[in-house]
Formats: structure tokens, sequence, C-alpha cells
């Protein structure tokens, strides 16, 4: 385990300087127009997640002669590899849900003169319920989108350490992840499937709600740890 | 005499190229010049040192310590220095030490600090845009910072001018008035470890060809020169990568053979450059009486 | 103590260090019971191999120039040692030799070469 956080701070320290000052920028500007009631801070989660973006790219280049260098095993380098992606992931999660609930409670776009604040809070205020979608929808599907990227994430990158970051049943996978589930998530909204679900959810006591969110949770959780073991066990015989 | 490190039987095989059986040993104490031509095994084999490398059989041993089982402890106490620099080129020599320190029980930051003064190396400045002299330099920085106890260079002087292989071979002389200490350092400049050098293994396509002390090899061959007709045909046989050309021949010969050689031949040292050549030399003729003979 | 090495010598490293060390305690810039440096010092400051200092040190221990002191190191043997003027005598003899063969060889006469030897004695 601390092998595993060693490395995590090894990576850390690389890409800190790379992607820390824009990930902080945005969060910043999120929390700033979350208190004028507009939700930009739901796209944290990916803000967050891309603070370990360019380690890939390090782990592709002559950068990576460093595991083989460094006293710490394969397998610490690879669980790592799989926290990068699940822990900022939830973090973002969970950053995007405050400012969701900040913009949702702060209206301090009353204090534009006239027409300019009415015209934000008609545009973006959840709490005026008239709204196209709803906060209520807003996190379920910050929730949905969450827990899918969780899994796709652990499974693209056990993909790629299986198969190569630039191998073709690499890139084959990510398009099947990326394009087909989201196209049938679509095509089950139009055929009037989803709804009615989602109201039956809706309905369900705030107990019930927090139980399915930490159940997908965990399920995500679960399957990201299944596709880092393994990887780890595919590649312990992989040279450096 | 202690080894700091052996290697025993190891082989080796990808397509097209292995190690064959290759066993050597390094004193506690030395430094060893690991020579071959370029492509002769000399990175698979430091590769197959730091378990980079899955070898096939054989057994390596550092500190005592099995390459394959105890690679973790055996690289606490290791300093790795290769051909390029295996850190991201966006850093600067602070975060480098960031990166680094948690991994290494005996990192110590104020030597780490003295030795980027020492070796002139730019603090802020981003390390992607040192040169390779610099580079390399940083690179044993951080081997002398966790008292590594044994270095292994990987090929450090290719491309390096004259003034950065020379202060080179400064810090490693420096470093090895240590006697606990050993280096193996991988080259196909033979310069470099001629004089530095106090044991020499050569590798020739994935066979030890020699391993000794260099005093060793260099009393063991000597080349000779003289007129072709002046060489007798069962000393010829004896000579290895026989050179002959319009006027004269030369050839690598072991030292034990030479009373046979007639007086008109001259006799000349043989430098560690001229043995790797006539070594080649003497792979094409075989290779080509081989190809005469089918 | 002052050791040069030339690259481009005829004389292996050991031997050029082994002759100028020599040299030295004979001409008396080093003196009895001077420490020398240790085998690896010398190594690091020639940037040459251990095993090659180690072999000048042996050789010169051999001969009774220096002494090793275990735990110590190496110091300039005593001077007056019975060894070392004997080498020295030998030495003298042989160049005498030489100096009389080489003289003869020219077509001097004894007188001559014993007048050119007295006349070297008086510089």
């Amino acid at each position: 385990m601390k092998d595993i956080l060693k490395m995590i701070r090894f990576d850390f320290v690389s890409v800190r300087s790379l992607t820390l000052p824009y990930v902080m920028g945005f969060v910043i500007l999120s929390f700033l127009l979350a208190l004028f009631g507009i939700p930009l801070g739901v796209f944290c989660v990916a803000a967050i997640l891309a603070i370990f973006g360019p380690v890939q790219e390090l782990a592709n280049s002559d950068t990576r002669k460093i595991y083989g260098i460094l006293p710490v095993s394969g397998a610490a380098v690879t669980r790592a590899a799989f926290l990068e992606l699940i822990l900022p992931l939830f973090a973002g999660e969970m950053l995007s849900f405050v400012f969701l609930f900040i913009s949702r409670s702060s209206k301090l776009y009353h204090i534009f003169p006239g027409s300019i604040g009415d015209i934000i809070g008609s545009l973006f205020d959840l709490s005026q319920s008239d709204r196209g979608i709803s906060f209520e929808g807003l996190c379920a599907i910050l929730m949905a989108v969450s827990v899918y990227l969780c899994i796709l994430a652990a499974f693209l990158e056990m993909a790629a350490r299986i198969y190569g970051y630039e191998s073709n049943m690499r890139n084959l996978m990510t398009a099947i992840f990326t394009v087909a589930v989201p196209a049938v998530v679509i095509v089950l909204v139009i055929k009037g499937i989803i709804p009615p679900v989602w109201r039956w959810v809706l309905a369900w006591s705030i107990w019930g709600k927090g139980l399915l969110f930490l159940g997908l949770h965990i399920i995500a959780a679960g399957l990201g740890a299944l596709f880092c073991e393994i990887a780890v066990k595919k590649t312990a015989d992989f040279e450096i | 005499m202690e080894n700091i490190l052996e290697i025993t039987e190891l082989n080796k095989s990808y397509e097209g190229f292995s190690l064959k059986d290759v066993s050597f040993s390094l004193p506690k104490g030395y430094i060893m010049g690991f020579v071959g031509q370029n492509g002769s095994g000399k990175t698979t084999t430091i590769r197959s040192v730091l378990n980079m490398a899955k070898i096939d059989s054989g057994k390596i041993s550092v500190f005592g310590m099995d390459s394959v089982t105890d690679t973790i402890a055996i690289k606490e106490r290791l300093g790795v220095v290769f051909d390029s620099l295996y850190l991201a080129n966006h850093l600067n020599v602070k975060q480098v030490q960031d990166q680094l320190k948690p991994f290494y029980k005996d990192w110590n930051s104020d030597e780490f600090l003295r030795r980027i003064k020492e070796f002139d190396l730019p603090e802020g400045k981003k390390i992607g845009t040192f040169s390779k002299g610099m580079k390399m330099k940083l690179m044993i920085a951080v081997a002398l910072s966790h008292n590594a106890e044994l270095i292994i260079l990987d090929e450090p002087t290719s491309g390096l001018d004259p003034v950065a292989r020379d202060e080179l071979l400064d810090i490693l002389a420096e470093y090895m008035e240590d006697e606990n200490r050993g280096v193996l350092f991988s080259t196909h400049i033979t310069a470099d470890v001629e004089r530095i050098a106090d044991y020499v293994t050569i590798l020739h396509n994935g066979r030890v060809w020699f391993t000794g002390t260099k005093d060793d090899l260099c009393e063991s061959y000597a080349v000779i020169k003289g007129a072709k007709e002046d060489i007798p045909s069962d000393v010829r046989e004896k000579c290895i990568g026989f050179h002959g050309y319009r006027n004269g021949f030369d050839a690598l010969m072991k030292s034990e053979d030479l009373d046979q050689v007639p007086r008109s031949i001259e006799i000349e040292k043989a430098s560690i450059d001229e043995i790797l050549v006539y070594i080649a030399k003497e792979d094409k003729s075989e290779r080509h009486s081989e190809n005469d003979t089918v | 103590m002052k050791i040069i090495i030339k690259n481009k010598s005829e004389l292996p490293i050991y031997e050029q260090i082994e002759e100028q060390i020599k040299a030295q305690i004979l001409e008396g810039k080093i003196t009895e019971d001077e420490q020398l440096p240790s085998i690896r010092q010398l190594a690091r400051d020639l940037k040459i191999s251990v095993i090659t200092t180690t072999r000048a040190y042996n050789d010169l221990a051999e001969e009774g120039f220096i002494i090793s002191v275990t735990g110590k190191g190496y110091f300039v043997a005593p001077r007056n040692n019975e060894l070392l003027r004997e080498r020295m005598l030998c030495e003298m003899e042989e160049g005498l030799e030489k100096a009389v063969v080489n003289g003869r060889n020219a077509g001097l006469s004894d007188e001559e070469i014993a007048d050119a030897l007295k006349r070297f004695m008086e510089e």
C-alpha cells in the first residue's frame, strides 16, 4: 500500500505543474459561477479526472524506464495507475455535487441590475421548477456519468496495460464503449423505457436513493478493482 | 573476495537475438568495463540485472540477493544511468528530488543539492532542456544521493563530448574511493574504460568473449604486424581477425602463441579497442569461410 | 609527491608510477616515514584502475622502497636500508659498465673514460 501511495505521489509531482493550475482555475470559476446560480461545476468530475491525464503519455515514452529503476513492484505501479483514475473521478463527482447544491441555493445573480439577473436566473436557476432539466435530474445524470466513466476508464486502462496504449484492440474497445453505450442509453430514452424508471426511482425515500447511490458506486469501484487485478496478473511477466 | 554482482549462465532469447550462457562477476571495490559492439547484448544483460527483462534461465545476484525475487531491495541500493533520461522532461531539478525522495530510505537532500551545485546544474530549469552531459550528471547525482553501492551505467558516454566524458570518469574515480562500492560501465567507447576499469567483460554476439582483469586482458593478447610471406600457415591459423592487405598483414594473437611468431614480425600491445575490432573481423571471416564451404 | 602518467608511453602505467616514486625516494623528495596516498586515493587522483595502483605499491613494497602498515597505509621505507643501498650500488655498477663499454666502443682510452667520469663528479 505504501508503495502505491509513493507511486501516486510520484505521478502527481510529474503532472501537477502541467494540469493543476488549469484544473484549479476551473474549480474556482465553477465555485464563483455556482454562487450566481450557474451549475458549471457539474463538469468538475471531468476536470479533476484530467489532473492525472498526462501520466499515460509519460508512461509511453522513454520515461517508462524509471519503473524498472525505482524500488517498487510492477503491481504497485499498475495499482497506482488505476487509483489515479478512480479516486480523482469520485472526488470530482463529490465536488460537482457540492457545486450543484451551491448553485441551487445561492442566488447572487440578483445583484445584477434588472433584466441581466432575470435572464441568468431563468436560464440557470435550478430551483425554478419550470426548467427542462431539474436539480434531481442533473444529480442523476452526474451520478450515472461518473459511475459509467469509472467502469469505462478502468476497463480501457486494463486493455491498454495488456494490449498496449496504441493497440487496435484498445482503440476498438474505446470506440465501442464511448459511442455504443451512450447510444443505447439515448435509444432507451427515445423508446420511452427510461422515463418510467426515473419517475419510479424519484418516488423513493431519501434512504432508498442514498442506498442506490452507494450501491452503484460500490459496483463501479469493485469493477475497477477487478479490472486492475486482472491487469496486474496479466502483466506480471511483461518487460519494461 | 565478495562479489557485488554475479551473473551465472544467464540465458535470454528474443526473436533474432539471444544471450547465451553469460557468466561474469564483479568483486566489491572495483570498476568493470562492459564492452562489445552495438547489439552484442550489453543492454539486454543490464535489463536482466534490473529485472526489466525476464530471464529464461540462469541466476543473477546483486549484493548477494536474487535479481528476480529481491529486486526491490536491490534497487534501493542501486544507481542506474542510461543513455537517455528516464525522468519527465518538463520537471526541474527540485521536482525530481520531490519525486524520487520517498522511494529511498537513505535519500540525502543535502547531498543531492550539493551535487547539483558541484555539477553546475541549474535548479530552476526544465531538465528536458539540459544537454546530454547534464542529463547524465543528473542521473549520477540521483544515484549518489541515495547512497547507491553499485552504479550501473548503460552507454552513458555515447554522444557526449570529451569534456563531459572526462567529468564522468572524475566522478566515478571519486566514487570508487569507498571500497565497498562497485561500478558496471557498459560502453562501446573503450577509451573510457581503458584507464579506469579494473575488470573488463567483452560481450560478443550474446556470449562472453572475455572476462577478467583489464591487465590480464591486455597481457593475454597482442597485435602482430608484418609481411604475409613471413608468417607460417600453422601460426596464421592461430591469428584472430587476420587482416591481409597488399603490403602485409595485421592480426590479434594470444600471448601464449607469440613464441611461434617469427622475429621479422612486429609485436605490439593491444588496446581494448583493437581487440574488439579483431574479434569483429574474425567473426566476419568465419562467416565468409562458412559461406565458401557451402 | 608528484606523479605524471603518460598515456602515450610504452611503459605500462604501474611501471610509470613505480619509476617515479622510486626516483623521488632516491632523490630525497619524499623522505623516510612519509605517508604515501592510499591505493584508492592515488587511483582516484590519477583516474586509473585500483588494480594498477595496487600492483605498483606491491612491487615497490617488495623491492623495499615502501612498507605497508596494516590499517594505516603505505610509508616510505627507512633510507639507509641495506636493501636499498645494495640496489643503488647495483644500479651504479650497471651504469658504469655501460659507460665503459660505450666509451671503448667510441674508441676512448681508459684514462680518457676515467677523466670524463671525474669531470662529471666535479660538476
